[in-house]
């Protein structure tokens, strides 16, 4: 009994610390990171949502200005990204690494994100939205893109996490 | 007296209608009859009928709650705060787990409903992982939580010896594993290895053919599909639909002869026989002679699966292959897979080392009429082995594929309408005919046994 005791109480803890590990860098990013403002770049607004989710693209999904830049990769690649705060606010993108940057400029940050064919992702590209607003959010997104930020925070590893999406004056977080 | 659980409650019910007539015929007297109920156990057989449906009850019921609390989250709670949300998800799993166990292991009074519990609480582990990701924002990588509910699934599986909750963890395992092909380009073929490795265990530990049977499908499956996809070509299917055949058809045979796992001999070489009759099939057709060329490969992760799937196939045949020719119930079978899958083997081979610049016009006929005489090997071994084993099921399977290589070759080479209609009707009667035949010969031999 004392052994299959012993199992179930591991097996059940290993269950626990999955769960825990799920959010685990999410939360630590939300906790630790940078709070930044981020634009949402145009898309088709006639697939915003993907189940529950709406599918978000940023301006620094697709830098095209930067040498860096190689946008026909096929292969997922990680990339750093230098980004700099502007007037407006807003984050832009400002080179583009395939390592950790030697350097980084003091009122910059480091964000890390995956090179795909389409742009580069950042996990940061879905955002939750329960079912009785979805109407009104995927409403206010197809009708005010180009006012439509994101709030995000990125840790001291370039990890970044999704808090809030701002349309205007109305914010959605849930 | 420890009840022999390899003995199908199928025969015990049969055995507990069979003896009362043995009694009232004088073959056995009252002691014979409850010496033999004793030794099965046939009293206890209306309890283990109510505990199996309520066990069966059980499962449902926890399967809908599981439902249930699915679509709670994709309903989303969105009045609650993150905090409490979370505490109390992990609370319900963690009262499904205790309580379950207490119940189950503890106190012993309501085992069925203990062990539903658990399979609940695994259920809500995987909806909690979702609303964990909804919560958070998480979308990326969907595969990765399924592959995390399949690992606390077979954790709990292993450390209560739970059924539900190995079946949970494979099925949940090749969803992920589907998932996991769009997304990452060559690394879903470790999914093989590390299904073998995981589930194929407890299947043997348990002793459950039905894990067994789940993990050979996932692993069978998977192989192929990794071919299909990694390689992008026709003839890496048909390698690695052979490959599987042959292994799994060699590993029947194993489990036929060992001690204790009898019972997965024949699951193990149903899916064998399928599988091999598929590609013999599939590649007699003309089109696919003709379609299906050596072009170059650019990616070999796919050869890890196919390569070990050759090599521990061949190192069971060679173990079986003595006691396999004197095994006159399984000799026929064995050697009509084994020639099959040869041929199907030996077509790819010449495809490769003849480039199709050079093949000579009606090449491809050749190839058609080799996968043709795999069909019709298989279909001799099917028949001959339901002589021997007297088994009806090889014999119709025989016989109907038999009859479906007949009616698509027909229908394939577009024969005049009077030559199909002759040829339809002569297949009809040749079914009944040889149906009257076989039984005829059962009744012999049953009469012969007497």
């Amino acid at each position: 009994m004392n052994k299959r005791l012993g199992w179930f109480i591991m097996a059940v803890m290993v269950q626990a610390l999955i769960l825990a590990a799920v959010p685990g860098r999410k939360i630590y990013t939300r906790q630790t990171g940078t709070a930044i403002l981020l634009k949402v770049a145009p898309y088709d607004p006639y697939s915003i949502m993907s189940g529950y989710y709406a599918r978000l693209n940023y301006e620094i999904s697709r830098p095209p200005a930067l040498p860096e830049w190689h946008h026909d990769r096929r292969q997922p690649k990680p990339v750093w990204v230098i980004l700099k705060k502007g007037d407006d606010g807003i984050w832009h993108a400002d080179s583009i690494h395939d390592s950790w940057p030697k350097s980084v400029p003091d009122n910059c940050i480091v964000i890390k994100g995956k090179e795909r064919g389409s742009g580069i992702e950042y996990g940061i590209e879905s955002f939750f939205i329960p079912e009785n607003a979805r109407g009104t959010v995927e409403h206010d997104l197809s009708e005010h893109q180009k006012q439509a930020k994101v709030e995000v925070k990125v840790d001291s590893f370039g990890n970044a996490a999704l808090i809030r999406l701002l349309i205007e004056d109305r914010v959605y977080e849930y | 007296m420890k009840k022999n659980f390899r003995i199908s409650n199928h025969f015990r019910e049969q055995l507990k209608q069979e003896i009362q007539s043995w009694q009232t015929d004088g073959i056995i007297n009252q002691e014979q009859l409850a010496t033999i109920s004793q030794k099965y156990q046939l009293d206890r057989l209306s309890r283990e009928r109510k505990n199996y449906l309520l066990f069966a009850i059980y499962v449902i019921g926890a399967a809908l709650i599981g439902a249930g609390v699915i679509s709670f989250v994709a309903a989303h709670w969105d009045k609650i705060h993150p905090v409490p949300k979370i505490v109390l998800i992990v609370g319900c799993m963690l009262t499904c787990h205790i309580l379950g166990f207490y119940l189950w292991k503890i106190s012993g009074k309501s085992p069925r409903l203990g062990h539903a519990l658990i399979v609940l609480g695994t259920l809500i582990f995987g909806a909690n992982i979702g609303l964990l990701a909804q919560i958070f924002h998480i979308k990326e990588n969907f595969y990765n939580g399924l592959f995390a509910w399949t690992s606390g699934a077979i954790i709990m599986a292993y450390a209560l010896e739970s059924l539900p909750n190995a079946v949970i963890a494979i099925i949940v395992s090749f969803i992920g594993f589907c998932w996991w092909i769009g997304d990452n380009p060559h690394t879903f073929c470790y999914y093989p290895i590390i299904t073998a490795a995981i589930f194929l265990p407890f299947a043997y530990l348990r002793r459950s053919v039905l894990t067994f049977v789940f993990s050979l499908l996932a692993l069978g499956v998977s192989i192929v599909v990794c071919a299909s996809i990694d390689a992008e070509q026709l003839w890496a299917f048909s390698l690695a639909t052979a490959g599987i055949g042959l292994l799994f058809f060699a590993w029947g045979l194993l489990s036929d002869r060992t001690e204790g796992f009898k019972f997965f001999a024949v699951p193990a070489m149903v899916i064998a026989t399928i599988l091999t009759a598929m590609i013999a099939y599939i590649s007699s057709f003309k089109e696919i002679a003709r379609e299906s060329n050596f072009d170059r490969i650019g990616n070999w992760m796919w050869t890890i699966p196919v390569t070990a799937c050759y090599i521990i196939a061949t190192i069971l045949w060679v173990s079986v292959f003595k006691s396999m020719l004197s095994n006159r119930r399984l000799r026929w079978m064995a050697i009509s897979i084994l020639v099959s899958v040869t041929l199907v083997f030996l077509e790819l081979v010449v495809r490769a080392l003849w480039p199709s610049s050079d093949r000579i016009y009606n090449f491809y006929f050749y190839i058609v009429i080799a996968s043709n005489l795999a069909c019709l090997v298989l279909c001799i071994g099917l028949i001959a082995g339901s002589f021997f084993a007297e088994n009806r099921g090889l014999f119709w399977a025989g016989i109907l594929f038999a009859a479906l290589i007949i009616i698509t070759r027909f229908f394939e080479y577009e024969t005049g309408l009077l030559l199909k209609a002759a040829v339809f009707t002569a297949c009809g009667i040749g079914l009944i005919l040889a149906g009257v035949e076989f039984e005829n010969y059962l009744k012999k031999r049953r009469f012969i046994n007497e």
